[in-house]
């Protein structure tokens, strides 16, 4: 299969900080990779750098072989990029269906707009919210509001960023739900998650970031088993746990 | 920039009944009462100096309805993308001096060209401050957008010559010399009050009944534009800016051109606005380019509800009436005009206090549930499709 995206040696320094350093990986079309590492590790800097949210100091980042770090954010979600924020960032005064409405306004999408965001907020189950303003949504509801409005951009790559972050355990099941569907749907996602018991469940690979490296990259059972993840992670400790 | 209306939606697989619920059904009615008040108003205005006979008062209804262009060509910039801009009166001053200049030095230009030149060269300004600007936002935004309104200012004293100083310019060409604004003005004057009576009045009558129609329309035209670009998909795309504007660009939006798009537009407007108010006043003066005019313009759209196009607008006529009417017949205010900015910043806080979205939203609100016009948009865009509202 060929690489959707890569990552290509891309290192960000910020000063004398160097928050990603080398880092290479390559994405299939159709996988579902998790990014894990412990607080500092370089992940959000390397999504920021995946997305256009950020430019690396050095190396390229790829899509279908074209490098991405020229291109405008807006640019980059239109080659097929699209992100979530681990705060989630909603239009809060706006209506949920609205929300989602945005991306296809400024794609130029053609024919009845909306029911199309209609059948996006279907896609993530919140499609029974679609005229309530967003500020009223609860947390786990404006994380899927948050991939709707990505998905509405119609991505080939989709990067969760900490989409289990602040929510109640049966509101990542639910959500958890609605990821393996995008999966099973064919979108590709990388995820960025803390909550590695819930991630595992939905994800074919795992990357392991320490120190702005990666120390670990393949089968989710294995990564966790390394022992530079072990010691990373928990310093010594077993990963695995929900914390 | 061009936008249709956003259209009640017929979703292709409703969440809810089929058809709109009681609720939904009842907002549908309420959103026609709105449609049916927008229309209202511009016949209202339009069949107005036929019912009041006194010129003053007309005089002060017709610079209104410029204030209206300036307070909703602010609005479309810093109501809708919610970059607050602090220095309006610049864009207003810089089309009302380029028709001044061009009636002075170029009187062969026609009216109408000089108010085009006047939109064009706001325009570029727009372009010129814009730019610069798209990476500051809040206060520092502010204060450059003040500092280019000063800028200005200086500007005529150093052109001191051309531009008139601190005396400004006079005898600029009006309305009636306008090849199309003089016959429109005319001949809605003489329809709404009829040849005879319109012929029958002194001069200075005509001219500001003339004054009073051509402002009339070109506000209709203007307002009708931005509130059709602000209630449609455009506005919607320039009000998720406002709301958070990396979260904008992850849903694809080209800030950087929205933005741009945004401040050129508020300019050409509010150039155009001022071009035709030194047509109606017939003199330019440094009051037009003034940090005064600057903040009334801002208060005005706070007051009537900023990011809605339809407040800013209701919130002119208020504010203008009693400024230069009703105010005017208080010996305090007779004796210290100053002082009426400053009541108007207090009546503003009082609002804001009481009310924080400005006057109008929640009227329209509590007539049809609705508040800011993309929450309209969005809200109008469901409640077909039985969703709960």
């Amino acid at each position: 299969m060929t690489a959707l995206i890569e990552a290509d040696e891309v290192t960000r320094k910020f000063g004398g900080l160097t928050a990603v350093n080398k880092v290479s990986f390559a994405v299939e079309e159709g996988a579902a990779v998790g990014l894990i590492g412990a607080n500092g590790a370089g992940k959000t800097t390397l999504f920021n750098c995946l997305t256009g949210f950020d430019k690396p100091t050095s190396g390229d980042v790829r899509l279908r072989g074209k490098s991405l770090l020229k291109l405008a954010r807006h640019k980059v979600v239109k080659s097929g990029v699209a992100r979530t924020f681990q705060i989630v960032k909603p239009f809060p005064d706006l209506p949920v269906l609205a929300n989602v409405l945005v991306p296809l306004i400024v794609a130029g999408t053609k024919g009845d707009i909306k029911a199309q965001a209609f059948a996006v907020l279907e896609r993530v189950g919140l499609s029974h919210r679609a005229a309530s303003p967003s500020s009223q949504l609860s947390e786990g509801d404006l994380k899927r509001l948050e991939m709707a409005r990505a998905l509405a951009t119609k991505p080939a790559l989709l990067l969760l960023d900490e989409p289990f972050a602040g929510l109640s355990v049966s509101e990542i099941g639910v959500l958890s739900d609605t990821i393996r569907q995008l999966r099973e749907d064919g979108t590709t996602l990388i995820v960025v998650e803390h909550k590695i018991g819930s991630l595992l469940q939905l994800v074919d690979r795992v990357v392991a970031m320490d120190q702005g490296a990666v120390i670990a990259d393949g089968d989710p059972q294995e990564v966790m088993r390394s022992p530079a993840v072990v010691t990373a992670y928990l310093g010594g400790g077993a990963p695995g746990g929900e914390h | 920039m061009s936008d249709t209306a956003v259209e009640p939606v017929q979703p292709a697989q409703p969440a809810g009944p089929s058809k709109p619920s009681g609720a939904a059904g009842l907002g549908r009615r309420l959103l026609k009462v709105n449609v049916i008040l927008l229309l209202l108003m511009p016949i209202g205005l339009l069949f107005f100096p036929r019912f009041i006979d006194n010129t003053t008062l007309l005089q002060v209804v017709a610079t209104a309805n410029i204030f209206v262009m300036f307070a909703a060509s602010w609005d479309i910039l810093s109501g809708y993308t919610g970059q607050v801009n602090f220095g309006h009166a610049a864009f207003i001053g810089f089309g009302a001096y380029t028709v001044a200049l061009l009636s002075k030095y170029e009187p062969g230009v026609s009216n109408e060209l000089a108010l085009l030149i006047g939109t064009g060269t706001a325009a570029l300004l727009g372009v010129a401050i814009g730019v610069p600007c798209l990476r500051l936002k809040g206060p520092y935004l502010a204060l450059a957008t003040l500092s280019v309104a000063g800028a200005l200012v200086q500007l005529t004293f150093i052109y001191k010559e051309q531009t008139g100083g601190e005396d400004g310019i006079a005898g600029v060409k009006t309305v009636t010399d306008g090849a199309i604004t003089g016959p429109i003005g005319e001949g809605l004057s003489k329809f709404v009050l009829g040849p005879l009576t319109f012929d029958g009045l002194p001069g200075f009558d005509q001219y500001i009944y003339v004054s009073y129609f051509v402002s009339l329309v070109l506000m209709i035209v203007m307002v009708g534009g931005l509130m059709a670009l602000g209630y449609g998909k455009r506005g919607l795309v320039l009000r998720s800016i406002q709301q958070d504007e990396s979260a904008a660009e992850a849903a694809g939006v080209p800030l950087t051109r929205y933005k741009l798009a945004a401040f050129v537009l508020s300019a050409a407007c509010a150039g155009l606005a001022g071009g035709l108010y030194a047509q109606i006043r017939g003199t330019v003066a440094l009051d037009l380019l003034a940090i005064d005019l600057s903040l009334l313009v801002i208060i005005i759209a706070a007051f009537g509800g900023a990011g809605s196009i339809i407040g800013p607008a209701v919130g002119a006529y208020a504010v203008i009436l009693l400024q230069g009417y009703y105010l005017d017949k208080v010996e305090l205010y007779k004796e210290h005009p100053e002082l009426k900015i400053g009541t108007f910043a207090l009546l503003l806080i009082v609002v804001l206090i009481v009310q924080p979205r400005g006057i109008v939203p929640p009227i329209l609100q509590r007539f049809s549930g609705r508040g800011s016009p993309n929450r309209a948009a969005g809200a109008t865009l469901v409640e077909a499709g039985g969703a709960q509202p």
